[in-house]
């Protein structure tokens, strides 16, 4: 079925915020904050090009292990952040100016701001409280309002790129990002190779255990990550009476700042001892930064609900119309349940499936986006995107299977079942991913093995139902 | 001609600046200028506002300060003498020996010793003041720098002491001029000392033995 005669719903009320077909580059001269960033980042790209060869020049060699220290941090945190991001990828210009702003902008700014608030606590609450309280009271104050107004300038920039609250996150973790990266730098040469540059890797590696192992699950990216959502949450939801979304914007920008204020602060210090080793400090790093992880985790994963929750009623006529199947709906919300997928057709026809599978969801995404758009062309985006899938859809068909063509993404149409489910019954899910619903299967039950996916086995009972289940609890045999 | 039939004068021309402005603003998407000049205004107001503060803000007084004037050399002890640089405070050192040099969260100790060479006056430094009262301490290698006040070494460390909060960071840097030294240990806790370096070897260049 290709769809091309299905009605066309109707475009969502213009006041859902969820226009995913918008895809803008940074590079908006029309926008005055296109200006601003522009400006600032050339004053402070002087700054940073500097300090980066005066650390070149200290120690070539630190400065490149160093780099390749940081790519290894950065490079996965990079990755996570967009897989977070299921649906609507942000465009990569956009994102490299988040990192651009957190790297060169707010440290250039941070760097002497900071100074300059040192000096001011000192005359007003002497040295000794500056040097215990200093860094408690101003990194949090500074460098999470300089980050925070990254994300603004961000947002004036593409407003139309920040959809929900997830955007929020993405882009506020990619200025904190930046800014770690930069920090991080800073701090290998200042502190463990010196400034001197001693070409002392085994200071370099200490540095990299402190900053990254030790400190990098909290991080810049955790603390601009929450107060991102929290100007996400502020624009995005007209739907929310504006005093609530007030109140979650700030609770959120004072959730950044306070994680900050307590991994800067003194407090908790006690754990570490008088001879801290590796465990200490990374049960000290996990008891100042863990709560404040697992609240950016919840409030991600609600996030990730809400945008899941879209596609569902983006696809539903599609899915009522047979465009899709409710289980392929389901795969989409999962990149682990993508990739099984992929995987489990790839095993039967081989790389050629696997592949077609990964367009195949590729366009049933870009139907769903499609479909949330409010676009003059929106009508003919998603005829072409229905016909795409149909397209995709007869060649799967048409690979063969075991030496003859078959359906290849249907299971086989008679019903031969090769194992049972255990007595005590077995649970099954939609997609090959434990954090979804499950349904619960009577114990005896006969099933047939569809595909395997490691410990996962897609099965088929009698009346044609599909789900999966843990393997290794299937009981041979019919 | 009658009076009537006068023109009527037009109305003046905006000053060209204000023409200039208004053509640069109305490039601009009306939808988000005002948002983006607010962003500048809390950017520069940071940048510029806590500059101005720290200026207009008197230097706090603390027990032991040596009053000075700008440009005036403080004495060590044993005949050498600094120079601080504007927005360093001097005072004595708590010990009684040598004198503080403070600047934010930043702290530059000098103390007179005798000795005849640089490298065995950094390491007894090392060795007396530092190891001895710190928990965990990491030291780079004594290296050999130059100074116009005599033959010099430097190196820098971190680490955790018992009188101190947090993680420390420092450079010390000694002197040597004929049979009279001075240590000068720079330090702050971690992450604050790198942007103050600079201003540092510059006041250690300004020693000199004044005896």
């Amino acid at each position: 079925m290709t769809g091309q005669a299905m009605p066309i719903p109707p475009a969502p009320p213009a006041a859902r915020p969820t226009d995913w077909t918008e895809e803008i580059s940074i590079f908006q001269p029309r926008q005055a904050a296109f200006w601003l960033f522009a400006v600032l980042l050339l004053i402070g790209g002087v700054s940073f090009v500097n300090e980066q060869l005066s650390f070149a020049n200290a120690s070539t060699t630190a400065w490149l292990v160093g780099l390749v220290l940081l790519a290894l941090y950065a490079v996965p945190v990079y990755l996570l952040v967009n897989a977070v991001d299921l649906f609507e990828r942000e465009p990569r210009s956009l994102l490299i100016g988040a990192l651009l702003w957190g790297a060169v902008i707010a440290t250039f700014l941070a760097g002497h701001i900071n100074d300059q608030w040192a000096s001011i606590l000192q005359k007003v609450f002497g040295a000794e409280f500056t040097r215990t309280w200093g860094a408690a009271l101003i990194g949090p104050g500074v460098e999470e309002l300089l980050k925070f107004l990254g994300v603004v300038v961000i947002y004036l920039i593409a407003r139309a790129e920040f959809d929900d609250v997830l955007d929020g996150f993405v882009y506020g973790a990619m200025v904190g990002l930046g800014f770690t990266v930069a920090e991080d730098m800073y701090y290998f040469f200042a502190h463990f190779v010196g400034q001197a540059g001693a070409s002392d890797l085994g200071g370099l590696f200490e540095g990299f255990f402190t900053r990254i192992i030790v400190g990098g699950p909290y991080s810049h990216v955790l603390l601009t990550g929450l107060t991102g959502m929290g100007l996400a949450f502020y624009v995005t939801r007209p739907d929310v009476a504006r005093s609530r979304r007030v109140l979650v914007a700030v609770l959120l920008y004072a959730a950044g700042v306070a994680a900050h204020f307590v991994w800067n602060s003194p407090l908790l210090d006690g754990i570490l001892g008088d001879s801290p080793g590796p465990t200490d400090w990374i049960a000290w790093a996990a008891v100042k930064g863990l709560p404040f992880l697992i609240l950016l985790g919840v409030l991600v994963r609600l996030a990730m609900r809400r945008e899941q929750r879209w596609v569902r009623e983006a696809l539903a006529e599609d899915v009522a119309a047979g465009v899709m199947t409710a289980q392929e709906v389901d795969v989409l919300e999962s990149l682990r349940a993508r990739r099984s997928a992929r995987k489990a057709v790839g095993a039967r026809t081989g790389p050629a499936g696997e592949r077609l599978v990964a367009r195949l969801q590729h366009a049933q995404i870009a139907l769903a986006i499609a479909s949330t758009g409010t676009e003059a062309d929106r009508t003919a985006r998603i005829a072409a995107n229905r016909e795409l899938i149909g397209g995709l859809r007869a060649q799967l068909a048409a690979l063969p299977v075991g030496g003859s063509p078959a359906e290849a993404q249907a299971p086989p149409t008679v019903f031969a079942p090769t194992h049972r489910a255990p007595v005590e019954g077995l649970a099954a899910w939609a997609s090959p991913d434990p954090a979804g619903p499950s349904t619960p299967l009577a114990g005896g039950l006969p099933l047939e093995i569809v595909a395997r996916v490691a410990d996962w086995a897609q099965v088929r009972a009698s009346n044609g139902w599909t789900g999966w289940v843990d393997g290794r609890r299937l009981v041979s045999g019919s | 001609m009658t009076e009537a039939s006068n023109p009527t004068p037009p109305p003046a021309p905006p000053a060209a600046a204000a023409q200039v402005a208004r053509r640069v603003g109305g490039a601009f998407d009306p939808a988000t200028r005002r948002q983006t000049v607010i962003v500048a205004a809390i950017l520069a107001a940071l940048f510029f506002g806590t500059q101005v503060l720290d200026e207009a803000l008197p230097a706090a007084a603390s027990p032991g300060e040596i009053a000075t004037a700008a440009g005036d050399a403080v004495p060590i002890g044993d005949g050498w003498q600094i120079t601080p640089l504007d927005g360093w405070v001097a005072s004595t050192h708590d010990s009684g020996s040598g004198i503080r040099l403070e600047q934010g969260v930043v702290v530059v100790d000098l103390f007179p010793e005798p000795s005849n060479s640089a490298s065995e006056l950094a390491q007894d430094y090392l060795d007396q003041a530092l190891k001895a009262n710190a928990t965990q301490l990491t030291a780079s290698d004594i290296e050999t720098a130059t100074e116009p006040g005599g033959p010099a070494v430097r190196f820098s460390y971190q680490g955790i002491f018992q009188e101190a909060d947090g993680a420390i960071e420092g450079e010390v840097t000694s002197i040597v001029a004929g049979g009279h030294g001075v240590v000068a240990d720079a330090w702050s806790s971690q992450g604050d000392l790198g942007s103050a370096l600079g201003e540092i070897h510059q006041m250690l260049e300004s020693i000199e033995a004044a005896r």
